[in-house]
């Protein structure tokens, strides 16, 4: 009798754990399919990143042909050098790239940085200066324009 | 459907991660604002703008300068005190400042996972007390998260490790972030870790490394061209993140160019900043400041009693420490080596997220998955290496392919295991090997003999070679198959890479004996096969052919092996066609038999499919052939 009484426990046992093993792997199989379709996802989100890597560090190079062009006083060095960074910038241009509109606009953390504020008649928050220029790629934006906003001077300064 | 994921979060004082089990592995979450800008860390700033907007992480940070009163960052530093932040006439406590941070996080999550997140680990330093620990929940009560453990965030960073795994070790987290240094000793054992001290210093990390950078390119500009880029907005912004670029860059360089054109104009003209900085002098700029790491590093051992050599593992966690400097610093004072392989800046958060899986029962003891360090094979005729199953495989797997004679009556097969990335069976470990007796004599490359590696959860490897004609089976257990030490399987993979070459070569060469010895065979058995079809002018051409071969199998030159195994291939094509132009049916007949044998001398690149049941006409060495 006891032999069956422990039999019987052993049974129950083994069937709980073959039960909970079962669960175990249905879930890991689950997960597995889960995990390939979500590596579809994420391979197809890598080739969009790698050229998003790409242009962000290209952008340094536009950067300095914008800085460069206006200090260039040589007429007809000017003229080849901004051949080039026309070139550059439509190269750019077609892979998705372009500028975020600021300066004038209200301050928008989402797509701008704010470096400084300078006191100004304009309405506070308003972009007075572009610092460094912003770029969306493809509607995400890879840089956000570093900008100067206005402090306005005559504004009560009970909130702030 | 799973069942529902419990994220782990790494709530940082600058910076928050989070992570979770994907497929068995932690994975770091991005934040939505996009891996290019703002990295995948959520940077832990939250802000209320004048019009009333909320801004969490990103978006936070980048108005905190213009908005320093409605901004709050390291509300970490203040959680569990009765600190109140007051913003627009509002108050918060710092458990609500985190809560919003934390639901920004699990948003993301969501986003990133496509389904509800609710539950979380949540990792807090391993100094804070019951307040510290309390207010941490409650911030995640409040971002609607239940958090179903607290985690020290040393004990995740060696989870993250495989530190929890058995043993018995005593444990030095050496944690420099952003801002702040940590040091924890731990002891682990019978699976629970126990922290033994803590130390630290809450205004020391990689910003001031930054700073001492910055302030240096500034000094040189200025004696230079004697310009302070200090008094330039745009200048010291460049000129910032040039200095944290080049920190980063010199972690794996020796030296950089710092290039910043057009950094500033005199009515001379525009001037640029054009900077050498060697990894030397970047180690003497912040030498200072790794130097004050020393304290902090002997507090907490002589807290916790110990010298440093009771010290088995070194953890690193934080940016910063991946500067060769700073792991040079902690492996000349442990006088011990940092443990590798996991990103410094990640590890805590994948930590959590594999304590989250454990307590979720995604994970048992069951089925930690773990790999084959080393390819596992057989040798094959001409001393080749066959795969069977590559190294990374998780396991447990099961490989199986069929294999076949490589001599005609041949009545046994030896099954020689080897483990190894080369190419030839003799570069390789022998793990054993034993003989499958018996086989009824036939002629080469009839019988079927599957050969199956099967390797269990505990890294036991069972490999059984039966012959599919008789049913004969003979087996062998391996137990050391996965259990090499980590430079074993360094050494064993970079030989492999060092004699790529000249192991193809001799791979080659190996095969262009096994294709010219079963061309013999072939022919051989044809001349037999077709002797009443075949004109004797056709039979002295194809002896003149074999003899030409054997003779060429005799010696070392390949090429002469290659040509006569070509000339044999053309003589035998034309005694074919001839025969066939005779008798049509009776010759596709001999001709079958003696096809596949052909084939049979190079082992193919067979990766036979899970329970692989396709058929490779790699032939064994025959029994007692050396």
């Amino acid at each position: 009798m006891e032999d069956i009484e422990k039999l019987k426990k052993e049974l129950d046992e083994q069937t709980r754990q073959a039960e909970e093993r079962l669960d175990q792997l249905k879930y890991l199989q689950a997960d597995f399919d889960n995990f390939r379709k979500w590596y579809e996802k994420e391979k197809e989100l890598i080739t969009a990143l790698a050229n998003e890597r790409l242009i962000s560090d290209l952008l340094a190079i536009l950067d300095d042909f914008e800085r460069a062009l206006p200090a260039l006083e040589q007429e007809k060095d000017r003229e080849g050098m901004q051949m080039v960074y026309k070139r550059f910038k439509k190269i750019l241009t077609d892979h998705g790239l372009e500028p975020i509109e600021c300066v004038g606009r209200q301050f928008d953390p989402n797509i701008h940085e704010a470096l400084c504020k300078e006191p100004c008649p304009k309405e506070t928050g308003t972009i007075i200066e572009d610092l460094v220029r912003g770029y969306r790629l493809n509607s995400r934006v890879i840089r956000p324009s570093k900008v100067k906003i206005a402090e306005q001077v005559t504004e009560e300064k009970g909130e702030r | 459907m799973g069942k529902e994921k419990i994220i782990g979060i790494d709530l940082g004082t600058s910076n928050s991660e989070a992570a979770v089990m994907v497929g068995g592995k932690p994975t770091i979450i991005p934040s939505a604002e996009g891996a290019t800008v703002a990295g995948k860390m959520f940077p832990s700033y939250v802000a209320f703008t004048a019009d009333g907007q909320l801004l969490v992480g990103e978006p936070a940070r980048r108005q905190a300068v213009t908005n320093p009163d409605g901004t709050v960052t390291a509300a970490k530093r203040k959680m569990g005190s009765a600190h109140i932040y007051k913003i627009f006439n509002k108050e918060y406590t710092p458990q609500q400042i985190s809560a919003f941070l934390l639901q920004k996080i699990k948003r993301d999550a969501e986003a990133f996972l496509g389904e509800k997140v609710t539950k979380a680990v949540i990792t807090v330093p391993a100094y804070f007390n019951d307040n510290q620990r309390t207010a941490t929940k409650d911030a995640g009560k409040i971002a609607g998260l239940d958090v179903v453990r607290l985690v020290n965030e040393p004990t995740a960073a060696s989870m993250a490790y495989g530190l929890d795994r058995g043993g018995e070790y005593k444990i030095l987290v050496f944690d420099l972030g952003g801002g702040t240094l940590d040091v924890t000793i731990m002891e682990f054992g019978g699976g629970t870790f126990t922290v033994l001290a803590t130390s630290g210093d809450t205004q020391l990390g990689g910003t001031d490394m930054d700073n001492s950078i910055f302030e240096w390119i500034a000094d040189e500009f200025k004696k230079a061209e004697g310009i302070d880029l200090r008094n330039d907005k745009m200048a010291v912004n460049r000129v910032k993140e040039a200095a944290e670029k080049a920190k980063i860059e010199l972690s794996t360089v020796l030296e950089t160019e710092i290039n910043l054109p057009y950094v500033s104009a005199t009515q001379s003209g525009p001037k640029h900043l054009s900077l050498k900085l060697s990894r030397a002098k970047l180690e003497q700029l912040i030498g200072p400041i790794i130097s004050r790491c020393i304290h902090p590093f002997e507090q907490a051992l002589k807290d916790a009693s110990l010298t440093k050599d009771d010290i088995q593992k070194v953890i690193l966690v934080g940016g910063p420490t991946r500067m060769p400097v700073v792991q040079k610093f902690i492996e000349d004072h442990v006088g011990r080596k940092v443990e590798r392989g996991i990103d410094p800046m990640e590890c805590v958060a994948m930590g959590a997220a594999i304590q989250g899986a454990i307590l979720g029962g995604e994970i048992t003891d069951m089925v930690l998955l773990d790999v084959t360090p080393l390819t596992l094979g057989l040798e094959t005729l001409g001393g080749v290496r066959t795969v069977l199953i590559d190294r990374n495989t998780t396991i447990p797997t099961k490989k199986s392919q069929i294999f076949s004679t490589a001599a005609d009556m041949q009545t046994s097969v030896t099954i020689h295991v080897l483990q190894g990335e080369r190419p030839m069976a003799a570069d390789n470990v022998s793990l054993g090997q034993f003989n499958l007796v018996g086989l009824p004599p036939a002629p080469r490359g009839i019988p079927q003999i599957e050969v199956t590696f099967d390797i269990d959860a505990s890294g036991i490897l069972n490999v059984s070679a039966k012959d599919l004609g008789t049913g004969k089976e003979q087996k062998m257990t391996i137990t050391a198959s996965t259990k090499l030490a980590d430079a074993d399987v360094k050494k064993m993979v970079s030989d492999a890479k060092q004699y790529e070459e000249q192991d193809r070569t001799r791979k080659e060469e190996a095969e262009a004996r096994n294709t010219a010895d079963s061309l013999v065979y072939t022919a051989e058995k044809t001349k037999t096969d077709l002797a009443d079809k075949l004109s004797t002018d056709m039979i002295d051409q194809l002896n003149g052919a074999i003899t030409g071969l054997k003779a060429a199998l005799e010696g070392k030159d390949i090429a002469a092996i290659r040509s006569e195994t070509g000339k044999l291939q053309k003589v035998l094509s034309e005694a074919g066609s001839s025969a066939y132009q005779q008798a049509a049916d009776r010759q596709a007949q001999a001709q079958a038999g003696p096809q596949s044998a052909s084939a049979g001398g190079a082992p193919g690149g067979g990766a036979g499919g899970p329970g692989g049941e396709n058929v490779v006409d790699a032939d064994f060495r025959v029994h007692d052939e050396k």
